[in-house]
Formats: structure tokens, sequence, C-alpha cells
């Protein structure tokens, strides 16, 4: 009833299919495995690690290396900070909390995202729009710019960095946020001051004066509704590696 | 080659094709579809799965519970990172989350939107952070930043500084004549570089208050509007008219005037991004209500029949 000629047609197309069906479950397998394991144990998984940086890589490529970087290497300019640079601002970059932020975004405007507290500008008439604290004087930034320099060791003048301390662990109220010793706080988002990492800007005084002047409050998109659950997951594993990458 | 067809007996004979069997069996299939279609309609079950999906560590009426949020939940409640945290941990927190989940089922349900106030403030809030959720997944190009900075240039520049002293001849009501002209006179002694504590004393002005180096909105907002318009040009050394104010005739000397310089696209992007963002949350938000309004079928009282026109939403900073 067939010719040969068909019946290696369809012996083709069926192993295809077979080919396929095998090659889907296996990828199905994964989906579940990523998505079933502990979160902060995935890397350490030789079956589930490959899958999930692979996936992880091309969904970084096509939805976070716009601000980030390709590399992650970010971008201080537009205050999108530096994934690979291994400082954090919310959490410590384990991979259960990056995923919540890439599910959640940000001040994303999803109601569970990160938007806790922002960087008040200092120089206008309404610092900060959820509740009133006063803004500084030009003097005064000034003075906080310096004594945030000397946290680092850098040149400031002793009167200027001592009046900047007053305002900085008093009528500031910067310590709220960024602490008694201005180390941050990673539960919400407050960056450390004492290092050399800039979330915005180059850690000079002019851009320093500027971040107090006018405040920061960057935002990372919610993902949630957008990419399939194994992708956050995957997301969240690869953006956890960037900073033990390297590149040529 | 011909095909025996048979009758009768011979009906499930595979072999054999036979007309009845495959009506039959036309029957059959659509009577089981029909029957499918009406238990799942009658029931009202909808379409539900009986398999966990594997992101989720629980389906409540069918609503999921997502592992990261109880792994979240979990590293919250332990304080520890979630590998960390006992069986009897997770097992707490597990019926935490479900209980959270059956009792806001529950309140859906009592439709508590409709009475309870912290409820409604809650949505509220959460739809206009829609918007938001909006504007950030959907982020602006450069070309779009350009166009935003180039239709509001003016809002770009530094912050302008001054420093200045107000000097006040009070008076209780208009200024007379004889008022005004020795505020003449003190501010030409000014301007002839005469000191400013011997004219103040020659003249019998005051100075209320004295405040050092600042931005101009708190000149303004210290200064007022009025006097503030008056003297905002002026450069360090010179010395304002005399100007009227329910206080008196105030003359204000400028020590101190760093005008606002323009920033480039490039030095105000930031700012631009988030005055462009803002600015799309409340446009996202205007249209919302729009729509929300046009589909809506509102009777009004007779008092607000004027009332048709919708009022503009408040800023994003306003509503926070």
């Amino acid at each position: 009833m067939f010719s040969d000629r068909w019946r290696i047609v369809a012996g083709v197309i069926t192993l295809a299919m077979l080919v396929a069906g095998l090659y889907e479950n296996h990828r199905n397998d994964l989906q579940w495995g990523i998505l079933t394991a502990d979160p902060d144990a995935l890397l350490l998984d030789p079956n589930l690690a490959p899958y999930a940086l692979s996936r992880g890589r091309a969904a970084y490529a096509k939805h976070c290396a716009e601000c980030h970087g390709s590399r992650g290497t970010g971008d201080a300019h537009r205050g999108a900070p530096a994934l690979a640079s291994g400082h954090w601002l919310y959490g410590g970059g384990r991979v259960s909390e990056l995923e919540h932020t890439i599910l959640y975004g940000i001040r994303s405007g999803h109601p569970k995202g990160w938007n806790l507290a922002s960087m008040p500008a200092f120089a206008t008439a309404r610092p900060y729009a959820a509740y009133p604290i006063p803004p500084l004087t030009p003097e005064q930034v000034d003075d906080v710019t310096g004594y945030l320099l000397s946290l680092r060791g850098l040149e400031s003048e002793r009167a200027v960095a001592g009046r900047g301390a007053l305002i900085f662990h008093g009528s500031g109220g910067c310590y709220d946020c960024h602490g008694e010793d201005a180390k941050g706080d990673p539960a919400i988002g407050a960056p450390d001051l004492t290092d050399a990492y800039w979330v915005s800007g180059d850690g000079s005084a002019a851009s320093i004066r500027a971040t107090i002047g006018h405040g920061l409050a960057g935002r990372c998109p919610a993902w949630i509704d957008r990419l399939p659950p194994a992708t956050f997951r995957a997301l969240a594993a690869y953006v956890h590696t960037l900073p033990t990458q390297t590149h040529d | 080659m011909t095909e025996q067809v048979t009758t009768g007996s011979g009906i499930w004979q595979a072999s054999t094709a036979n007309p009845r069997r495959a009506l039959l069996c036309y029957a059959i299939g659509a009577l089981t579809g029909l029957a499918i279609a009406g238990y799942g309609l009658f029931t009202a079950s909808g379409t539900s799965t009986h398999r966990l999906p594997p992101e989720d560590i629980a389906l409540v009426n069918q609503r999921p519970i997502l592992r990261s949020d109880f792994i979240t939940q979990v590293e919250s409640e332990t304080g520890g990172p979630y590998a960390a945290s006992t069986s009897a941990e997770r097992r707490k927190v597990f019926q935490e989350m479900l209980r959270e989940e059956l009792l806001v089922q529950r309140a859906l349900e009592l439709d508590f939107a409709e009475t309870d106030q912290a409820t409604r403030n809650a949505l509220v809030t959460t739809i206009s952070d829609q918007a938001t959720l909006e504007v950030t997944t959907n982020p602006p190009t450069e070309a779009d930043l350009a166009a935003y900075y180039a239709a509001h240039r003016a809002r770009y520049a530094s912050d302008g500084t001054m420093a200045w002293r107000e000097l006040t001849l009070p008076s209780v009501s208009t200024p007379s004549p004889e008022s005004l002209e020795r505020a003449r006179a003190a501010v030409a002694a000014l301007r002839a570089q005469a000191p400013l504590e011997a004219t103040m004393t020659r003249f019998g002005l005051s100075e209320p208050q004295r405040f050092e180096e600042n931005y101009y909105f708190a000149a303004e907002y210290r200064l007022g509007a009025s006097v503030f318009a008056r003297i905002k040009s002026l450069h360090a050394g010179e010395v304002s008219d005399p100007i009227a104010t329910p206080q008196g005739l105030v003359i204000v000397a400028m020590l101190a005037n760093h005008e606002p310089v323009p920033l480039s696209f490039d030095a105000a992007r930031q700012q631009v991004l988030t005055d462009f963002q803002s600015a799309e949350h409340d446009r996202l938000l205007t249209s919302t209500l729009r729509y929300l309004r046009s589909r809506a079928k509102l009777l009004v009282a007779e008092e607000f029949a004027d009332a048709t026109q919708m009022d503009p939403v408040p800023t994003a900073g306003e509503s926070q």
C-alpha cells in the first residue's frame, strides 16, 4: 500500500518526534528540578546548574543587560547598580534574595516589591514625599559631603567633616537608613557609604553633593507576570554568579 | 481492490467496513463529549488543575502560593537562610500562609472591599501603584527622555544659592512719604559702600532674622515670593530698592548669588528619568480614571450635576 520511500519518511518523522519528545521531557525535568530545588543550593547541583546558568544568561542578555550592562558592570551615571561588583543593595546576593527582587522589583509599583525608603532630595523644599523632613542648606550639604569623604580617608577639612558628622548623626537623619557606622542597611537598600563602590556617580565630592541635593530612587521592574517561573529562578542564579565570572 | 460491506451480525468485525458501526461510534463520541461538557458546566467547578505546578507550594482554590514567597517568608520569620530552617519552622510558615490565603479568600467572599476602610485604602493604593508598574516595566527610550528634556529644559539647572541681608524699616500701615524717603536714602548710602551696620543705626533699620547662604527655594520661603521675585537677579554687592511689604519697607543687600546653571541632558539624565516616570504615572492614572468613569453608570446628586469633568490626578509626589 505504501512505497518504501514513504515508509522511510514516516520513520524519520517518528524518530524526530521521539527525539523531540525526549528532549522536551528532559527540559521539563530540568525546569521542574530548578523550581523545586532550594534556590540557594541550586548551583551546587551538577545537573541543574548548567541549565539554570544557560537559561539565566539568555534572559539576562534580553531583559537586564540594557541597564546593568552585558557583564553586570552597571552604569553609575544612570544609577544602575553593578551586579558584578559583589555589592548588593538589597540582601546579600543569595539566589533566593535575588529572585525576590527579580519577581517583584524595586519601587516597581508591585505591592511585594522593595519600596521601604528612598534617598531624600535635601536641596528641595520637600525633601521626602512620604513624611516631612527639613531640607539642608548648601553649607550643610557640603559638610555632609566632607564627612562622607573623610570616611573613605579622602581629604576633607576636619572642621567640615566634624560638622557633617553632626548632621549625619543628627538633624539630617542620614543614620536612620545608612546606619550609625554609615555602612548601609541591606534590609532597605541603603548603600554602604564607607567603601569605594557607588551606585550613582563616582564618589567624588561633586557627585555626592548632587546625590544629597537631588536624591535617588532607582527602579527595577517586577518580572513576575512577564517571565516564566523557571526563568526568574535561572536569572537569579545567573546574576548570583556575576561577581565571580571572569571575562576576556 | 474492492471492500466488502456487511451489515447485521458482523457490525463489530474490524476487518470489514460497516456504516452502522461508524455512525454508532460517532454517536458515542458525541454523547461522551456532551456529557463531559455538561458535567463541567453544571458542576461549575471551572477549569482546574489537579497537578501542583513546581513553582508553587500550594494551590488554594486554584490560587497559587509561590514557592519563592514561601522561602522569603521562612527567611523573614527565622532570620536566616532557608536552608538553615528546620522542618518544623517551614511547616509553621506553610500553615500560616495557607491560613492567610483561606482568610483572604473568605474576606473576598464577604466583600470587605465594600465595607472595610483599611481594605479600601489598600486597594486604592495598589491600583494607583499599578500605573507605576506599567511605567517601570516599559522603560523609556533615550529618545523619549531627550524629547522630555527638550520640552522641560527650564527645569534642569544646577541649584541656585544666595546669601543676603534683609533690612526692614518697620511701618504699621502704608509707608509714609517720609519713611519711603528714609529708606531710599539708606539704599543710596549702602550703594555708596557705607558700612551696613552703621547704615542700619543711622536710618533706624532693623534685621529681624539673619540667614546663612541657602538654596533659591529656601530664600523664597524666607523672603516671601514677591520680595524674592524682586531681588533674585541682584548680583553680589548690589542693594535692592525699598520694597513695600506688610511688615514694612524691606531692603535686601545681596552678599552672594549663584544663579542656576542649565544642565546638559547628560548631566540631568537621572532627574529627567525620574520626572518622566512621574509624569507617565500621572498620565496613566488619569487615563485609567477617565476610562473607569466613561464606563461607569454614574447617578450624581443635583448639586454636583455640573461636576462632570474629572479633576486632575494629584501628582505622584503629592499622592504619597
